[in-house]
């Protein structure tokens, strides 16, 4: 169906808004290009999570190897319609001056996200076992949860109501640690292995999934004493129903988890190369087949994202060595293949609002993704928007004139 | 696309690759140019068959692939694409981004390729850069990641230059390190060589005069034209003193200094000096000075050093001039001569015992020990036989005889120098031949003894009759019934000639004489040399020690790879294909296959035959499975031994 064909139906109502929003929204995302704008990298560090905020859409948190924090404005972006490239405006950095060493965390920052329904707050967890809240506004800890282990994940759940639990993952165990009371309340064992990966589910928020280097993926409700919901299976054997029985749900390192908009359905990524879509309902494996995916990442957490348009056009990103691949999440098939890393990508991001996606790579490059820059490249169509048009559209001539084959006459 | 068209396209790219030259050949690249011009499907089709051959390794391959894929970079652009879709893979194959994948060998073609494929990503990015986004992220990773600096000459990576400034001032402290220990060492020993050179150049003075020096000259020149006015033409008779001669003296190529006894001291001394110039001195000053321009001496250093090899060479080359070394070789010879003819001449007179030994035959052996007594009597000079020469001639002892046989020793002496060396071969054995008979007593070694032993049988003779006769005795003394003396019938004559030329018979074991080894092997070395390996018959590594002339070539002609042309027929195609023709098929013989690098016929350089080290052949024989197996097993066996002879007692060991 045609743009246009989509917009009139969508003025006489023949079309659903939502469904044309998702359509827009996933043809965009096909047309996702390596943006002019790019973040400023600083060193060498690996940046192993960042989170857009839910709110507006608008802060890009960062943080990685570096023990650094940085937020950047995506909104900057469209204030300046250039194509010489440009960088995303920094807003803040923990970490830029001397004064901040004595409240940064002393190790790898493992994962930074927002409070789910305020920037004034994020939440970063490091392998120096400790959970810092942070005030955004004066760039310090409001709290400092201490764990004693090493903190591979944590998590925050969105939907909660009636709890502010953080879930951290440290070796063999969930904790869950409480906003409110500033002490780790639970400790929920199961796993015998490095907890890599927690989750909250956004069905019920009062379930947690989580993953882990015993190729377990294990499904918790912390309001039971036996806490242990379900076992996820990979072979759907007999037993998979029981919470106690020893079904696997990769032959490998489980390194990421995700579940989808409705939290009907977990996604999950493992060093068996593999990614496995689960009913949480029935603990089933529902026997997508994404196909072989790289993935060399053994002891640590890989943060991979999803677009949620429905059964139709839900779209997965998963890090996989130095591309990023980008699949249909309920049908398994595969999209596409973003290649523009050049070392391995660690997190991933997606702009729900712009469509915007971002990504990071061990070598502290933060790339910008935009459906934009296509229409922009593509020289034919024009749209100036602000901005001096003319030396716009000779820097394009320029461009057009460079992907112009060369072949000399004498050959 | 037609099959025909991709299989020519897959051979172009194979040539182009295989071709192990530095430059694409011009023309097949031209021809494949023209096939991806304007044809998107044949570009694609090329662009894999170029990223399969860069996935080869060797790095001569690589060089060549990554030269195709820079042409056709700059040419199209969905080759562009192409390549930077993939521009992962493409740095780690010829850029070596990743060190735990290094570039494959040869070491040197791939350092190459990878200083030229960043020299190129420069060029590509600055010409590319704006309108292809990975290529600036691609040269901002290397620059700021891999710490790349484009601006060098040769492109480092940040490891790279760690490394090499690292090594660079490891290799500065041992430089001065081993600086100091050579200025010491030519503090040292600087002196000695300018005082040889000094001394050579004193004696060279003392022998001849110097012309050259203009003070002495002028004196010279002044005295003669003084007395030239008067006693020249008076005692000559010359008409007019501007009369001049003049002497010719560059006809005279060789100067000679004639050895007297005057100068024999100061000519031996040169001598000894200018051995010991070129055999010790030159060769020193020479590492010297290679030694210090490698760790970087000072200059004023290697300067002196250069003026005192200077000096020292220059006296040598005078030296040489002089023509003393063949006065020496004349001297020696005549020498040699000499000692031949007094070794030569018969020791009639002498009186000296001598006996001759081993080579003689048992049969002689035991006439010489049964010697009758009634010879011995009346001279002290034992002779076993009478030698042909001696026997011939009138009277051995005079000193006309002596004569005689000298002046045949010089005729046969000039003959072996006037005819060539092939002949020489030739006539040595002829001469053996005529003398042989006579000579075989000559040959034979002559043992001295000590007085003691001149007399020892006779005197012994008697005794051990004595005591033989004895011995039966006493067997009859026994009487006993059934043990009796075999010689019992023989009576007092019964002493029997065997048993007592056993027990008179005195052996002098005679092992030969040592003559020290003087014959080299000299074959050449591959170093220029000679091979300095001294053996009686045999070099270890140059085989059986053979005449050879001044530069290593065997003198006699015959190339001792006789066994080498023979195993080449052998391999012989046409020679092998008769034998089989002419045993109408009984013999059937193995075609060799031809190796895989010959039937590619390529250029690339063989990369087994780069591991192919003295050191990998070593290994491949020790630690091959049968030789562990065979040392392990020898050397439990031993331990088991041990082991059984200090503790077989033990009831514990025992058991096991």
């Amino acid at each position: 169906m045609c743009a246009q064909a989509l917009l009139y139906g969508q003025e006489i109502g023949e079309c659903n808004p939502r469904l044309f929003r998702r359509i827009i929204t996933y043809k965009r995302l096909s047309q996702l290009s390596v943006s002019a704008t790019h973040v400023k990298s600083s060193g060498t560090h690996s940046i192993t999570s960042m989170e857009i905020e839910p709110m507006e859409y608008r802060y890009l948190i960062s943080t990685g190897s570096s023990k650094k924090i940085s937020i950047h404005d995506t909104w900057n972006l469209y204030r300046k319609e250039d194509l010489n490239s440009h960088s995303l405006p920094q807003v803040a950095c923990v970490g830029s001056q001397e004064r901040h060493k004595r409240y940064m965390h002393k190790n790898t920052v493992n994962f930074v996200q927002w409070y789910p329904r305020d920037t004034g707050l994020f939440v970063t967890s490091s392998l120096d076992g400790t959970i810092k809240i942070w005030d955004t506004n004066k760039l310090k800890p409001a709290e400092t949860m201490q764990i004693s282990s090493p903190i591979y994940n944590h998590h925050l759940s969105p939907t909660a109501t009636t709890h502010l639990l953080i879930a951290a993952a440290t070796t063999s165990r969930v904790r869950l640690a409480d906003i409110r009371s500033g002490s780790t309340t639970h400790m929920l064992r199961g796993h015998v292995g490095n907890v890599l990966c927690v989750r909250w589910s956004p069905k019920d928020e009062f379930h947690l999934a989580s993953g882990s280097v015993d190729n377990k993926v294990l499904m918790w409700d912390v309001r039971h004493a036996k806490s242990i919901l379900r076992t996820f299976d990979q072979h759907n054997s007999e037993s998979s129903g029981d919470p106690t029985s020893a079904g696997t749900a990769h032959t490998g390192t489980v390194n990421s988890i995700r579940f989808n908009d409705d939290g009907r359905y977990l996604l999950t990524y493992g060093t068996d190369d593999r990614m496995r879509l689960w009913n949480t309902d029935t603990g089933e494996n529902t026997l997508v087949n994404y196909g072989r995916v790289d993935n060399d990442f053994q002891h640590l957490p890989l943060h991979m994202t999803i677009y949620n348009g429905g059964p139709m056009s839900s779209v997965a990103f998963v890090p996989a060595g130095r591309q990023i691949l980008m699949f249909d999440l309920y049908a398994g098939h595969f999209l596409r293949r973003l290649t523009e890393h050049l070392s391995t990508v660690r997190c991933c991001e997606l702009n729900p609002r712009t469509q915007e996606f971002y990504s990071a790579a061990q070598n502290s490059n933060i790339l910008v993704w935009s459906p934009d820059d296509a229409d922009a490249h593509s020289a034919s169509d024009v749209i100036g928007v602000g901005g001096d048009a003319t030396s716009n559209d000779q820097a394009r001539q320029m461009i057009a004139n460079l992907w112009q084959d060369d072949w000399s006459d004498s050959d | 696309m037609e099959l025909s068209l991709a299989q020519e396209l897959e051979g172009i790219i194979e040539r182009l690759v295989t071709s192990g030259q530095r430059q694409l050949d011009k023309p097949l690249l031209k021809k494949l140019k023209l096939f991806c011009k304007g044809n998107d499907d044949n570009l694609r089709h090329c662009f894999q068959l170029i990223i399969s051959q860069l996935h080869k390794d060797h790095a001569e391959v690589r060089l060549s692939a990554f030269q195709i894929v820079n042409e056709l970079f700059m040419r199209s652009h969905l080759f562009r694409q192409l390549l930077l879709d993939m521009f992962n893979e493409y740095m780690d194959l010829t850029m070596e981004v990743d060190f735990e994948n290094p570039l494959p060998p040869p070491r040197h073609i791939a350092e190459k390729l990878k200083s030229d494929s960043l020299v190129a990503m420069k060029a590509w990015h600055d010409k590319y850069g704006i309108a292809y986004s990975k290529l600036a992220l691609a040269m901002h990773f290397l620059q700021n990641v891999k710490k790349i600096k484009f601006d060098a000459a040769t492109p480092q990576n940040n490891v790279e230059r760690q490394v090499e400034s690292s090594r660079n001032a490891q290799r500065q402290i041992i430089n001065g390190m081993k600086l100091d220990k050579l200025t010491k060492t030519i503090d040292k020993n600087l002196w000695e060589i300018k005082q040889c050179a000094t001394e050579i150049k004193n004696c060279l003075l003392l022998l001849v005069p110097n012309f050259e020096d203009p003070d002495e000259n002028l004196k010279d020149v002044i005295l003669e034209s003084e007395s030239a006015t008067s006693a020249v033409t008076r005692d000559t008779g010359l008409p007019r003193s501007g009369y001049s001669l003049q002497i010719d003296l560059s006809t005279i190529s060789k100067m000679h200094v004639n050895q007297t006894q005057d100068n024999k001291a100061v000519i031996d001394r040169t001598k000894d000096l200018t051995i010991s110039a070129h055999r010790i001195y030159l060769p020193r000053i020479r590492s010297w000075i290679s030694m210090g321009s490698k760790c970087n001496a000072p200059s004023a250093l290697i300067k002196q050093l250069i003026d005192v090899k200077f000096d020292l060479q220059e006296a040598l080359r005078k030296y040489k001039d002089l023509n003393l070394s063949g006065a020496k070789d004349i001297g020696s010879d005549s020498d040699e001569s000499d000692i031949d003819d007094f070794e030569e001449v018969p020791e009639a007179g002498e009186n000296l015992k001598k006996i001759n030994g081993k080579k003689l035959t048992p049969k002689l052996n035991k006439a010489k020990a049964i010697v009758p007594a009634s010879s011995q009597s009346d001279t002290n000079v034992w002779k076993p036989m009478k030698t042909k020469t001696t026997s011939d001639s009138n009277d051995p002892t005079s000193y006309q005889h002596a004569l005689e046989i000298q002046a045949k020793k010089r005729k046969m002496h000039e003959q072996q120098v006037k005819t060539s060396s092939k002949k020489l071969q030739k006539i040595i054995p002829k001469l053996g031949k005529k003398r042989g008979e006579t000579t075989l007593y000559d040959k034979a070694p002559v043992v001295s003894f000590g007085k003691d032993l001149l007399a020892w049988d006779k005197e012994r003779e008697n005794e051990l009759k004595e005591t033989l006769m004895m011995g039966t005795a006493k067997e009859y003394d026994i009487g006993h019934r059934f043990w009796s003396g075999t010689s019992a019938s023989e009576g007092d004559a019964g002493v029997s000639d065997a048993a007592l030329t056993s027990l008179t018979t005195c052996t002098i074991e005679f092992t030969g004489e040592f003559k020290p080894v003087t014959r080299c092997c000299n074959a050449p070395l591959p170093n220029g040399r000679l091979c300095p390996r001294q053996d009686r018959y045999k070099c270890p590594f140059h085989g059986k020690i053979i005449e050879r002339d001044a530069s290593g070539n065997p003198i006699d002609g015959t190339k001792p790879s006789t066994s080498q042309s023979a195993s080449s027929a052998w391999n012989d195609p046409e020679f092998l294909k008769d034998i089989e023709r002419s045993s109408e098929g009984k013999i059937k013989l193995k075609k060799k296959k031809q190796s895989r690098q010959e039937k590619q016929g390529i250029g690339l350089t063989d990369l087994k035959k780069i591991h192919d080290t003295s050191r990998s052949r070593l290994q491949k024989k020790i630690f091959s499975a049968g030789s562990i197996k065979r040392v392990a097993g020898t050397l439990d066996n031993l331990d088991d031994k041990r082991n059984r002879d200090k503790f077989g007692n033990n009831f514990n060991y025992a058991l096991n």
